[in-house]
């Protein structure tokens, strides 16, 4: 679809990557949101929030180093420090993300352990700071993408607010699929938890309309062809049953559903919904970017 | 050529009929120069090559018709009055009387007068001048007399009229007369065009009358001898104008002096009085051929034992060993024994199924060359049991150029030397050692033979300088120079040479045996000093420049560094250049003379290619063509196929020839070969509909040894192919890239099919004829990991079939039929 | 910084002979590689890691009918604002003392961002040595005072190499000449150094449009686009935390603690 233009042709991983470094910066964020909005009451979101950070992260580093044409040379992305290229501020947030996480669920693990009594306070400021890296995290990856010379991407203005909103989505969903499966009682943390995910696939959704809009409105027949493939080609079964209603519109409704009638059956479902969704919404980009 | 390719920046319109940009990309850069100047380019092509993307008109031609097409521009020039008349009267044979006897095709329904059906000959003796009461040509300088050459060749091309050119070439009438035009207006005192050629007018039946008649048109516009004109020959190898130089050619000696026939030669003086004509700079032919015999021989070769004339092989007969010749009498049974050094007909030659076939019923086979061709491995070439093969097959591994001294001599004469970057691995050997040593071992083997027809060889020697292995390819080349081989005084009894030294000009040679001389036309490229300090000219290395544009401080260019032949023709009647413009050469009345009292000289920007104190109202001083008898441009000339070049259809063709009865060339050679091995179609057959042509690719080099052994080069293209355009290829039911079959009554081949825009079906006589091209470069050896590297070899579809006067084969224009699939 | 080099490729002298695409396979040592059946004479179809020169056969009919066969070699453009040079993003990708853009293979590591950064699709991925690779300008002989190896074997000097601002000055008379010679859309792609990418080092002359060679007729650096992309996100993000504050904050919904 490039013309003569080439690809990097990322492989699979490096959406799965995308993805669950996202989750882990949009579980973070909500986390720390979560925990200054009151620690106590919302002590477990919080705790499942940060695990699940560390978790989604721990295999981020590793793809990405998996990846590479010389993986010896991964380090060589901290040596130097390029405002102008998304993915080396990419490095360097996933570099402090990755401290950030880490000493939250640390902290975490201590007051659990029972080895420290209240930690919230360093925990707030690693939170704020690990917030910001979190959703750098999440939206980087479509900022770099669209400096790119793809036609899909570099037209598109939306990619970063689109994978950011994706982020917080999938780690909402995630975090009260988490939260559900161990306490199967619907908990006021899982329904505040349902909102934030509905509010933020809602984000989500008009950041992908302002992307089909912002290429459209481009012009340019290439990325035109390559959106084609989302919206009427190949991906197109995946992109509007998947990703547009099962994974948008059903989870939006469903959460209407739950404002009145909270379920923890009816936010698990959603959950998996919205997450099937962000996966499939920033998969089918990657993939019809790269044609 | 008689031309330069430095001097094409200065033709004001160059026509390529040859695919120049492809297969002679470094020379074009003259043409990309004239045209960054203004200069109009034409390409005359059956296809849209890379050399018509680069001009401002493509012809497209049907293969096979450039005398038809030559002859419309020669028709047209004298019809439109756009010849260059000073020029055609007084420095070509146009007003020259003919015996009156003699009658053109025109009347003679496609033949000239004398042909004997019966032997297939032409009996040329009304093919001649009249002559007045001195034994002088007879001349009417108004050139109105209808016995004039001038009147003649009119009345010979007034059938190539545009529409017949349109009918027969199938080139558009407007195009032609557009061209026509261009071309031929681009002439005169002012102006000159030049055109190139190369294989796609010499592989015809009648490739030297394609050549002859671009010759005429060019002396009919005034364009030989003149800067930006010129007749643009463009060789092939690197090297093929030294190996013609030299002669490694079937009938003829170093220097362009035939090969003695047997029954025609008895003896040196029947030779040299039957070679040697009685009028221009040739007189001097027994100087350059004694010296030679002198060279070959030694101290051996004396006046007594006619300078060793006697040890010379004859030939049988005209046509006998050339290259064809030689695979016929392979095949059966009469030569068992071959040399290939060098080459690779295995895939090169024409007809390479018989090649093969013939190679293969040899006793020995020596192939030395610089990779395994599939030469060397005939014995297991596709469709031979090895087991069956009993010719005995040694490999003897060549270093290629950068491995050794030595010269090459390209297109423009010029003589260029290269030195030795590496040493050759292991045991591989230069051709020069190999030929070398194993001469000596040849002598030894031969040392104690009485025979006479021995002495010769025995005679020669094969040593340059101190270690007879290894030849010093300098001695080589001073031998080639010539030298004395005793000690030579003036008249005075000053000594001019001291034995051995090298000659510095061709006019020092004798045919007394004081001087030997390997190819007399190469004499100047070694001079030495006084102190005998060998200097090789062909190692000059000043590039040309704004003083010197032809570049005489680069190379040596034979004869005597003269970079544009005939030049004389440069200046008019009386000295003057043409025009200021387009000089080259001129009379410069006040330069000293010959003589301390005498003044006059030619000067200018080239060597002159003429007596340098001859003034031009001496006699003879206003003659520009010295190699000719008679001095002067030939409209008119003796070939074995006609004075006049005749358009014949080519032996396959898939229609009758519209401009006369005569379907072919009356007297080409069709050799007959046992076995159907030589089997041709008939005209319009309905089995072989398309016409046909091969050729080459920039990317790829002859039988594609030298490229497709290259990853570098052999990855530029996919694989074998054949160009096929839309309308075929619609009418075959193919798309881009399809296997097809392509055969012909010889053979089959199977390629990939290019269908492409690039080739357009020919309007003949109002019928579609369809064309296809196939490049010839594939063969069954290559590079394991890149398919594409082998293929089919395109001349197993190509015929035995020649040229009367050098028996070219005619692989440029023959007919096919094409199969959707792997048939 | 030493005064900038460049290349002017003048596409209407190019016989499409290739010598510049071996040439540079030849210097740079770069291996075999399979072609593909792309219906023309062209191999390959993209820029590769082996092939840094390529050129490109482009048939169009000309107004008059006939037919039109366009030769380019194409080569890395070697911007002055490089979108690859920007993406990358260990400074393997850096410019030289004479203003060409060149790949450090020392300290590449394969990420690739820079092959999807190239406005001209020229950055190509090494399997085997897991790096990215592109024309070099022959960064080994324009230290060593030669000219790249593409130019030096162009028969018709199609391809020139010298200073920059000396070369556009003959690259704007030859777009004259050609105009007066009747090529009236003989343009010069890249030359302008306020145009776009802040103009191309090695820049062309080309007798069509520049889509007809499938170059982008006004090529965009990608980077361009961080500013505005980052804002949306930041906005994104906004909304996101603020929406994630509020949905805590919000009394009374859902059952207890
Ligand atoms: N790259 C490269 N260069 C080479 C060589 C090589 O193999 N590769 N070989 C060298 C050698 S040995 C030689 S002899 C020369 C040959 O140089 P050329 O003669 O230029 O070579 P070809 O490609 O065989 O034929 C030239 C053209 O003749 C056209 N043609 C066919 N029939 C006719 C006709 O009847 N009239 C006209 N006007 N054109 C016709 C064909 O379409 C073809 O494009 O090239 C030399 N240079
Ligand atoms: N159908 C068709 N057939 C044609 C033609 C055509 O246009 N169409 N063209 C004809 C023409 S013009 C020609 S010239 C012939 C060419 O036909 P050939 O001369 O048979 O073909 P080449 O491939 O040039 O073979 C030359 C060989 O010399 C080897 N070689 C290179 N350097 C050296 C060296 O220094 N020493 C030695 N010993 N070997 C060396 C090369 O590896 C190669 O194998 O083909 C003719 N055949
Ligand atoms: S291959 Fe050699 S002889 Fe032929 S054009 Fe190139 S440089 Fe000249
Ligand atoms: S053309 Fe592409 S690879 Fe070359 S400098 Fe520009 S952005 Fe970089
Ligand atoms: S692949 Fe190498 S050169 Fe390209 S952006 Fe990554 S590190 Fe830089
Ligand atoms: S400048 Fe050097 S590396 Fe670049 S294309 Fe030319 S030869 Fe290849
Ligand atoms: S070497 Fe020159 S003429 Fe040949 S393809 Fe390259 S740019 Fe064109
Ligand atoms: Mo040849």
């Amino acid at each position: 679809m490039g013309g003569l233009l080439q690809s990097a042709h990322w492989p699979f991983l490096i959406d799965v990557y995308f993805f669950l470094g996202g989750l882990a910066g949009g579980a973070f964020v909500i986390a720390t949101a979560a925990l200054i909005v009151d620690s106590v009451r919302y002590r477990d979101v919080s705790r499942v929030g940060y695990y699940l950070a560390l978790v989604a992260l721990v295999p981020c580093p590793v793809i990405l180093i998996v990846d590479l044409g010389v993986p010896v040379r991964f380090m060589n992305m901290v040596m130097t420090f390029n405002p102008r290229s998304p993915m080396s501020m990419g490095a360097w947030a996933l570099l402090g993300f990755s401290a950030a996480a880490f000493l939250a669920a640390l902290l975490t693990l201590l007051e659990d352990l029972g080895k420290a009594r209240n930690l919230s306070r360093p925990k707030t400021v690693i939170g704020v700071v690990g917030g910001f890296l979190g959703f750098f995290l999440a939206a980087y990856p479509g900022v770099l993408l669209g400096a790119t010379a793809r036609p899909l991407w570099i037209n598109a203005h939306t990619l970063g607010a689109l994978f950011l909103a994706v982020g917080a989505s999938s780690g909402a969903a995630a975090m009260a699929l988490v939260l559900a499966a161990l306490s199967r009682r619907s908990g006021d943390g899982i329904a505040r938890l349902a909102t934030t995910t509905v509010l933020a696939v809602v984000i989500q959704l008009v950041a992908m309309i302002g992307f089909v809009w912002s290429v459209r409105a481009s012009g340019s027949a290439p990325a035109l062809n390559a959106l084609a493939l989302i919206t009427s080609g190949p991906y197109s079964m995946l992109f509007w049953g998947g990703a547009i209603v099962a994974g948008s519109v059903l989870p939006i409704l469903l959460g209407l559903v739950g404002l009145m009638r909270p379920s923890v059956g009816l936010t698990a479902v959603t959950s998996v919904l919205v997450l099937v969704g962000g996966f499939l919404v920033k998969t089918l980009i990657m993939a019809a970017g790269q044609v | 050529m008689t031309t330069n390719l430095i001097d094409i920046q200065n033709s004001d319109v160059i026509m390529a009929t040859s695919n120049m940009a492809e297969n002679h990309p470094v020379g074009f850069q003259w043409v990309m120069k004239a045209k960054e100047r203004g200069a109009k380019f034409i390409h005359v092509d059956p296809r849209f090559t890379r050399t018509s993307a680069a001009a401002d008109i493509h012809v497209p031609i049907r293969s096979g018709t450039n005398i038809a097409f030559f002859g419309g521009l020669i028709n047209y020039a004298i019809q439109n009055n756009l010849y260059f008349k000073d020029y055609v009267v007084h420095y070509t044979n146009a007003p020259y009387l003919i015996d009156p006897a003699f009658k053109t095709a025109t009347d003679g329904n496609g033949l000239f007068t004398g042909f004997d059906a019966a032997k297939g000959t032409y009996d040329r003796t009304s093919w001649k001048y009249q002559l007045d009461g001195e034994g002088n040509p007879k001349r009417d300088l108004t050139l109105k007399d209808p016995n004039s050459v001038f009147q003649l060749m009119r009345r010979h091309y007034s059938r190539y009229t545009p529409q017949m050119v349109e009918r027969v070439c199938g080139i558009p009438q407007a195009k032609f007369e557009e061209v026509a035009k261009l071309f031929c207006s681009n002439s005169g005192p002012e102006k000159t065009g030049t055109i190139t050629y190369a294989l796609n007018l010499t592989q015809h039946t009648n490739g030297v009358e394609n050549i002859r008649a671009l010759c005429m048109l060019q002396l009919l516009l005034g364009n030989i001898g003149r800067p930006g004109g010129g007749v643009t020959a463009l060789r092939g190898h690197a090297n093929v104008q030294g190996a013609t130089d030299l002669e490694l050619l079937y009938h003829e000696l170093p220097g362009y002096m035939a090969q003695p026939l047997r029954d025609a030669h008895p003896d040196l003086t029947a030779y040299l009085e039957k070679e040697t004509p009685k009028g221009g700079f040739w007189v001097n032919k027994p100087k350059f051929f004694v010296s030679l015999l002198k060279a070959f021989y030694g101290d051996a070769a004396t006046k007594d034992n006619e300078f060793g004339y006697q040890w010379l092989p004859k030939r049988a007969s005209a046509d006998a060993y050339s290259h064809q010749h030689i695979f016929v009498d392979m095949y059966n049974g009469v030569i068992k024994g071959f040399l290939a050094l060098g080459q690779n007909p295995a895939v090169g030659g024409p007809n390479a199924k018989l090649a093969r076939s013939a190679m293969q019923r040899l006793d020995w086979l020596v192939v030395k060359d610089i990779f395994l061709t599939e030469t060397a491995e005939v014995w297991k070439a596709p469709g031979t049991d090895p087991k069956t093969v009993k010719t005995e097959v040694f490999f003897m591994p060549a270093a290629p150029a950068a491995e050794k001294d030595g010269s090459l001599t390209n297109t423009m004469r010029l003589i260029q030397w290269h030195e030795k970057a590496v040493n050759p691995p292991g045991d591989v050997t230069s051709d020069a050692e190999f030929v070398c040593t194993l001469a000596q071992r040849l002598q030894k083997l031969y040392a104690g033979s009485k025979k006479e027809r021995d002495r010769g060889f025995l005679a020669a020697s094969f040593k340059y300088g101190s270690n007879p292995n290894e030849p010093e390819m300098v001695e080589v080349l001073k031998e080639v120079n010539g030298y004395a081989t005793e000690e030579i005084v003036d008249k005075d009894g000053k000594p001019v040479y001291k034995k051995g030294q090298a000659l510095s000009s061709f006019a020092h040679m004798t045919d007394d045996g004081k001087t030997a001389g390997g190819c007399w036309i190469y004499t100047g490229v070694t001079v030495e000093d006084a102190d005998g300090k060998l200097i090789n000219k062909a190692n000059a290395r000043k590039p040309a420049d704004e003083k010197d544009y032809l570049g005489h401080g680069w190379g040596f260019a034979w004869p005597a560094n003269r970079r544009i032949l005939y030049n004389r023709a440069a200046a008019d009647l009386a000295g003057k250049p043409w025009s200021e413009k387009k000089k080259l050469i001129w009379w410069d009345a006040e330069a000293p003379g010959n003589a301390p009292d005498k003044k006059g000289k030619w000067v200018g920007l080239d060597v002159p290619d003429f007596n340098p104190f001859l003034a031009p109202d001496a006699k003879n001083g206003d003659k520009p063509f010295i190699m000719r008898t008679d001095l002067v441009g030939g409209f008119f000339g003796p070939l074995n196929d006609g004075p006049f070049p005749e358009h014949y259809e080519p032996i396959e063709s898939p229609v009758k020839n519209l401009l006369s009865k005569q379907q072919n060339n009356p007297v080409a050679k069709i050799w007959k070969v046992p076995d159907q091995k030589n089997e041709l179609a008939g005209v319009g057959s309905t089995d072989y509909p398309y016409v046909i042509t091969t050729y080459r690719l920039t990317e790829h080099h002859l039988s594609g040894v030298m490229s497709r052994y290259l990853p570098m080069l052999a990855e530029l293209h996919y694989s074998h192919f054949t160009e096929i355009s839309h309308e075929l290829a619609k009418e075959l039911g193919l798309t881009n890239g399809d296997m097809v079959t392509v055969m012909t009554p010889r053979g089959k081949i199977h390629v990939r099919a290019m269908v492409t825009n690039r080739f357009k079906p020919f309007i003949i006589d109002g019928k579609t004829v369809h064309q296809i091209g196939v490049p010839w470069h594939w063969g069954y050896n290559g590079i394991e990991q890149l398919p594409g590297s082998k293929g089919d070899i395109t001349n197993d579809l190509s015929a035995t079939v020649g040229d009367p006067n050098v028996y070219i084969q005619e692989t440029k224009a023959f007919v096919c039929n094409v199969k959707k699939g792997v048939v | 910084m030493a005064r900038t080099l460049a290349m002017f490729t003048d596409t209407s002298l190019c016989i499409g002979c290739r010598a510049c695409q071996v040439a540079c396979k030849q210097w740079n040592e770069l291996g075999l590689e399979l072609p593909e059946w792309t219906g023309t004479y062209q191999n390959h179809t993209h820029f590769t890691d082996k092939t840094f020169r390529l050129v490109r056969f482009i048939e169009e009919p000309k107004p008059s009918g006939d037919l039109a066969w366009l030769l380019m070699s194409d080569v890395c453009k070697h911007c002055a604002d490089a979108g690859c040079l920007n993406a990358c993003p260990t400074g393997a990708i850096y410019r030289t003392q004479f203003g060409t853009v060149n790949i450090n293979q020392d300290v590449c590591n394969g990420c690739r961002y820079c092959v999807s950064a190239c406005p001209f699709g020229v950055v190509s991925f090494n399997e085997n040595t897991g790096t990215a690779k592109k024309c070099t300008f022959c960064n080994d002989r324009i230290h060593n005072g030669l000219g790249p190896a593409c130019a030096k074997a162009c028969p018709t000097e199609s391809i020139q190499f010298g200073f920059r601002d000396e070369l556009v000055g003959r690259a704007q008379k030859r777009v004259e000449t050609l105009k007066a010679m009747g090529f009236k859309d003989a343009q010069l792609y890249g030359a302008d150094s306020s145009g776009f990418l802040g103009g191309l080092n090695a820049f062309f002359l080309l007798l069509s449009k520049p889509s007809t060679y499938g170059l982008p007729e006004n090529p965009k650096l990608p980077q361009k686009n961080i500013f505005v992309d980052s804002l949306l996100s930041i906005g994104s993000a906004l909304l996101v935390g603020i929406g994630a504050l509020v949905a805590f904050r919000q009394r009374g919904t859902g059952g207890e603690a």
